[in-house]
Formats: structure tokens, C-alpha cells, sequence
């Protein structure tokens, strides 16, 4: 495969672009296997009969038939998968909703600036607070400060998000809270529509969402900081005169984030096919409540969508986690 | 013993070390109890003199490493006193701190560990230019960077590479080479070349001594492998446990050692040449005959 793709690759010039088009084209090759295991687990393992569930309560066994015959259930699995890909591929089309009968590519690209909101503003928080918990604990290792924020962390990652989100709900909640301070459940509004509201109703939930996040990336910066502070080049920079901050920062800090990047790239495209958790809890109309509401509903071609929409980000994140690696570290060459 | 009533006060020493001491904790348990404490540098005194090559000499734990980092002042003595040029360097503030950063320079034991992997030759060897204001624009420490990498031997053409790129012998080099941008006067060699292969550590004791003798350089030297200590050498402290047990020229160490733990050292030199090790051995058993029956048994 690789042999076969060489040539005509070469004619894109700098070997960083020649890189990215191998990475693409194998990512859709990856796509392709994803599909089929979705596929395979939600068709093949019985899972109760789709064309029963697409054509409804009270429907007899004709009416079943004729539906079966529709979604294609009544051809061989290969056939059904080819046609899916198919419509996937050459008209954008994830066939239809099961439960209301919506296109599901319109659900999914409609969903999708509510996910990007959630996952990009928690992105944010986590990495700024985490990164600067981590360095600041590291260059005081013992310290008083490093105790209260490494108790924290464990605090932050040993509380689950829908647990302690329930708890804020119920606390701070417009309508029923002790306090009324944040707005209700439900409360999205697109940020092309209404600025004001779409922040006020992610805040809180940028702020739980992150806090796990924020921990695991205090204590993974923490680590990674200390180790590299103990190394010699540090020592060497120290013994050139350079001031503290230079040491730190263009030294050390470069040496230790690049397990960051890596946590950062896969974190930030997990959450982006969806913060399943975060958007059920808080009502967020994202890809996560919506591939949460397909569960439920044993919703297939939607189940199918909110998957392959996961893995494309997911992937194309390691896409850009190994680009960032070889503009912070020179010894990695993309070739 | 006291090292500093054997100087004549005639000679200029350019770094003073008196009874210097550092020991680390274990922090104790989890309880606080249980406190161990290890000894690593235990009241070690020496003077280091303009121009000469000083050598301290000893097994690996006994605190050399240590010893050197605290004149460097990358770690904090316990107690005692280091003098350079006549000015306390535990006192020293930020404002001094810098011109003594110029002045001391470490060449560090490990070539590939002690440079960063992130950071082209040309800015390992010229960042202390950056910092210290010397060759401000970019141009001109190019230049300054490429005549020290020519300096050491090595091709300046190569000052765009990574130090991945390197051989250990290469890399000590651009460790050398960055230790004298600055033009230090008084340079610590830190077990420089027993990271290396046997055939490249001629090379770059030959290129110490060279640049330590047309640079006019002081040179602390210190090594676990005595043959190297006496190439080098003027003077050899010899370390042991925290401590310095002996301290003499390098001919008069070699000729006569007078410490137990030195002959021991002596002993275990290997000698390239067929017969020289029982005549050594005859020679030893000879002199302090009661000493080695004792210390065997």
C-alpha cells in the first residue's frame, strides 16, 4: 500500500505535506475499519430486529417486511455495508433516524458547533490552569502550594463530572438551586444567535468538564517538570547564567510538555466526537446527547454517525498532536 | 587535615575551598521520623592556583560531583566557604552572580544528557552570549559560535545541527566549546571523558590541555581514573568517603604515595606493560611491608 501511494505523493513537494497526505489517506483507510466493526456490532450481533424498531409500535408483520426491504435489511450484511458506505461517501448520506425520521448527517452537522463550544472552552481552562498548576507545583516541590493543588487534583479527578455537575445543578440552579446563580439545564443557545447566553450557559459546564482534565494535566506536568528539571541540560542552562525563567521556560518547560501534547491531541478529539457525560447532564444539544439519546433508543443509523464522527476527529487530532510534535521537538522529522 | 597551611601564600589561588560540607537528608519517613542523614562532601579543603591544572581524584559516590557543583553554585554547601578570586560565593547576590557565571565554567560528565536535545549546536554554544550581552546581533554570534567550534575541533559548518547528530567525542566538544564562550578563567572539568570510548578520551584531554595552556585557563580537574588525573595534573587531591585524605604535586602523589586509600588506588591502575605489576606489587611490600599484611587480614 505504501509502495503503491510513494509516487504519486512525491509530486506534493515538501516531505511535511507529503506526510499529512499519507497521514489522510490513511485515516480514511482507518475510517473504513471503524465503520465496519460499528457496523458488524450494531447489524450483525443481535441487538433486537431494526426493521422492527424503524417501522414502529403496532406495525404487522407485512408492514415490517416492506420496511425491512426498504433499509436494505433483507440483503446479504455485505451488500448492506457496501450501500451504507456508499451513500456515505458519494452523497454525505448516513441514512435516517430510526425515532423521528431526520436525516442524520443534518443532525450531526447541526449538533456539532455545540460540541465544538463544550470541548474547545474546556480545552482552554484545563490546559491554562493545568499547565500552570503543574509547573508552579514543580518548582516548588513540598511546598505548601504544591500540597493544596495536588490534594486538589485528586479531588478533581477522584469526583465524576455528571456526579459533581449534579451537585452544582442542585445547588446552584436558576430554578431550584440554594442559590440562584446559573442558569437552568437546557439553557444552549447557539453562539451565532445570542453571545451572551451561549457563554453564560457553557460556563459551567466548561468549568466541570475541565476540572478532571485540569487535575490529570497538574499532576502529568508536575511530573514530567520535575523529572526534566533534574536532568543536566537544566543544570548546564543554570551553569551558562541564564536567569530562572529562561531555564524553566525555553529549558525545561519545552522538555516536559510534550507528553501534554500528546493527552492534549487525544482528550480534545475524544470530547469533540461528543462530551457524552457533560452535554447529558447539562441538556447541551451536542453529539454527545445525541449519540446518548441513540443508545437509548437502539437508534442505528445515528449510533453509526455519532461513531464515525468520534473517529474522524479523534483521528485527525493524533494528525495534528504529531505535526505540533515536530515544531517543539527538531529531532522529530516528519517523513 | 588542613589543606590550606600547605600553600605558601606566595602563590595567587583563584579558588579557595575551605572545610566545605554537604549532606543530604532522606526527609525522614512517611511520620517525619527516621531521619538519615549521608555525608556526601565532608569538610574538604583546597586551593586551586592561577593557571594550573588541579586534579581530584576518587571512586564514584565520594563526593566529587558534589564538591564541583557547589563551587559552580548549582547546589547550596551545608557549610564551609568557597572563595573565587577572593569573594564569597555562597554570598554572592544576583548582581555578582552573573559576572561569576562568566568567570566558572563546568564541562559536565555526560555529553549526551548534559546538552538539550531540543536546541541546535549554534544555540547551546551561543545562548550564554544572549544572556550575558556579549555579540548581540545574530550575525556575530554566528561567527563567535563557529570560531569556537573551530576552536574544539569541530566543522562550523555544523553549527545548524542537533546534538543527536554528534558522537559523544563530538558532543563533549560542544560541551567544551560552550564552556569557553565565555572566556572563563577558571574552568571544572567534571569527569569530562569517562562517558567516552577509550580511543576518543586521548583526543579530548589532549584538546583540554591544549586549550588550557593557550588560554591560560585554571583548570579543576576531576576524574576516577588516575592515569588521566596524572596526564593532566599539576596537583592531585585524592577523595575518599567526603573527604580529602591526600594532597600532593602529580610526580610526588605517583612517586610516593603516603595514604592507604591512594596506594589502593595506585594499585588498582593497570600497567601496559608485561612485568610492572609484581615489580610494583615487590616494590609496595617493600616499602610499608607490615601496612598491606594488615590491611589483608
Amino acid at each position: 500500500m505504501t509502495r503503491s501511494l510513494a509516487s504519486p505523493l512525491r509530486a506534493l513537494g515538501s516531505p511535511t505535506s507529503r506526510y499529512i497526505a499519507r497521514r489522510l489517506v490513511w485515516m480514511v483507510f482507518l475510517l473504513l475499519v471503524v465503520s465496519l466493526v460499528a457496523f458488524l456490532i450494531f447489524y450483525a450481533l443481535p441487538s433486537g430486529d431494526p426493521a422492527a424498531q424503524r417501522a414502529g409500535k403496532g406495525a404487522d408483520e407485512a408492514q415490517i417486511e416492506r420496511v425491512r426491504h426498504m433499509l436494505y435489511l433483507d440483503r446479504p450484511l455485505y451488500e448492506q455495508y457496501f450501500h451504507y458506505i456508499k451513500q456515505v461517501v458519494l452523497h454525505f448520506d448516513f441514512g435516517f433516524s430510526y425515532s423521528n425520521n431526520a436525516d442524520v448527517a443534518d443532525q450531526l452537522t447541526s449538533r456539532l458547533p455545540a460540541t465544538i463550544s463544550l470541548a474547545l472552552g474546556a480545552a482552554v481552562i484545563w490546559l491554562v490552569v493545568g499547565v500552570a498548576i503543574g509547573i508552579l507545583s514543580a518548582l516548588r516541590p513540598r511546598s505548601l502550594f504544591d500540597r493544596i493543588a495536588m490534594g486538589g487534583a485528586l479531588l478533581g479527578i477522584s469526583a465524576p463530572v455528571y456526579w459533581l455537575a449534579l451537585v452544582v445543578l442542585a445547588l446552584l440552579s436558576q430554578s431550584y438551586g440554594v442559590i440562584h446563580l446559573i442558569p437552568n439545564t437546557g439553557s444552549y443557545k447557539p453562539l451565532t444567535q445570542d453571545p451572551g447566553a451561549w457563554f453564560t450557559s457553557l460556563l459551567v459546564p466548561w468549568i466541570i468538564l475541565s476540572l478532571s482534565f485540569a487535575a490529570i494535566y497538574a499532576r502529568l506536568m508536575r511530573a514530567n517538570l520535575l523529572e526534566t528539571l533534574d536532568q543536566d541540560f537544566v543544570r548546564t542552562a543554570e551553569a551558562k547564567g541564564l536567569s530562572r525563567r529562561r531555564v524553566v521556560m525555553r529549558h525545561a518547560v519545552r522538555a516536559a510538555i510534550t507528553p501534554i501534547v500528546t493527552a492534549f491531541g487525544l482528550d480534545l478529539g475524544i470530547l469533540l466526537g461528543g462530551a457524552v457525560l457533560t452535554e447529558s447532564v447539562f441538556n447541551i444539544p451536542g453529539i454527545g446527547r445525541l449519540s446518548y439519546d441513540a443508545i437509548q433508543d437502539s437508534n442505528l443509523p445515528v449510533i453509526q454517525g455519532t461513531v464515525l464522527f468520534a473517529a474522524f476527529f479523534i483521528i485527525i487530532a493524533n494528525i495534528l498532536v504529531d505535526i505540533v510534535y515536530a515544531v517543539i521537538d527538531p529531532r522529530v522529522r516528519l517523513a | 587535615m588542613s589543606a590550606a597551611d600547605e600553600q605558601s601564600p606566595a602563590r595567587d589561588a583563584i579558588l579557595e575551598v575551605r572545610d566545605l560540607r554537604k549532606t543530604f537528608g532522606s526527609g525522614g519517613g512517611v511520620l517525619g521520623g527516621n531521619h538519615e542523614q549521608v555525608h556526601a562532601v565532608n569538610g574538604v579543603s583546597f586551593d586551586v592556583l592561577r593557571g594550573e591544572t588541579f586534579g581530584l581524584v576518587g571512586e564514584s559516590g565520594c563526593g566529587k560531583s558534589t564538591t564541583a557543583r557547589m563551587i559552580c553554585r548549582l547546589e547550596e554547601p551545608t557549610s564551609g566557604e568557597i572563595r573565587f578570586e577572593g569573594t564569597d560565593v555562597a554570598k554572592m547576590g544576583r548582581k555578582q552572580l552573573l559576572p561569576f557565571r562568566r568567570d566558572v565554567q563546568m564541562v559536565f560528565q555526560d555529553p549526551y544528557s548534559s546538552l538539550n536535545p531540543r536546541h541546535t549546536v549554534g544555540s547551546i554554544i551561543g545562548e550564554p552570549f544572549i544572556v550575558h550581552g556579549v555579540a548581540k546581533d545574530a550575525k556575530e554570534r554566528t561567527k563567535r559560535v563557529q570560531d569556537l567550534m573551530d576552536l574544539v575541533g569541530l566543522n562550523p559548518e555544523h553549527y545548524n545541527r542537533l546534538p543527536h547528530e554528534f558522537s559523544g567525542g563530538q558532543r563533549q566538544r560542544i560541551g567544551i566549546a560552550r564552556a569557553l564562550a565565555l572566556e572563563p578563567k577558571l574552568l571544572i572539568a567534571d569527569e569530562p571523558v569517562s562517558a567516552l570510548d577509550v580511543s576518543i578520551q586521548a583526543q579530548i584531554l589532549n584538546l583540554l590541555r591544549r586549550l588550557q595552556r593557550d588560554l591560560g585557563l585554571s583548570l579543576l580537574f576531576i576524574a576516577h581514573d588516575l592515569s588521566v588525573v596524572r596526564y593532566m595534573c599539576d596537583r592531585i587531591a585524592v577523595m575518599f568517603a567526603g573527604e580529602i585524605v591526600e594532597m600532593a604535586d602529580s610526580a610526588q602523589l605517583f612517586a610516593a604515595p603516603q595514604h592507604e586509600y591512594t596506594q589502593r588506588l595506585l594499585d588498582a591502575v593497570p600497567i601496559p606493560e608485561p612485568g610492572a605489576r609484581k615489580r610494583q606489587r615487590e616494590q609496595q611490600a617493600e616499602i610499608d611491608g607490615v601496612g598491606v599484611a594488615a590491611a589483608e587480614g
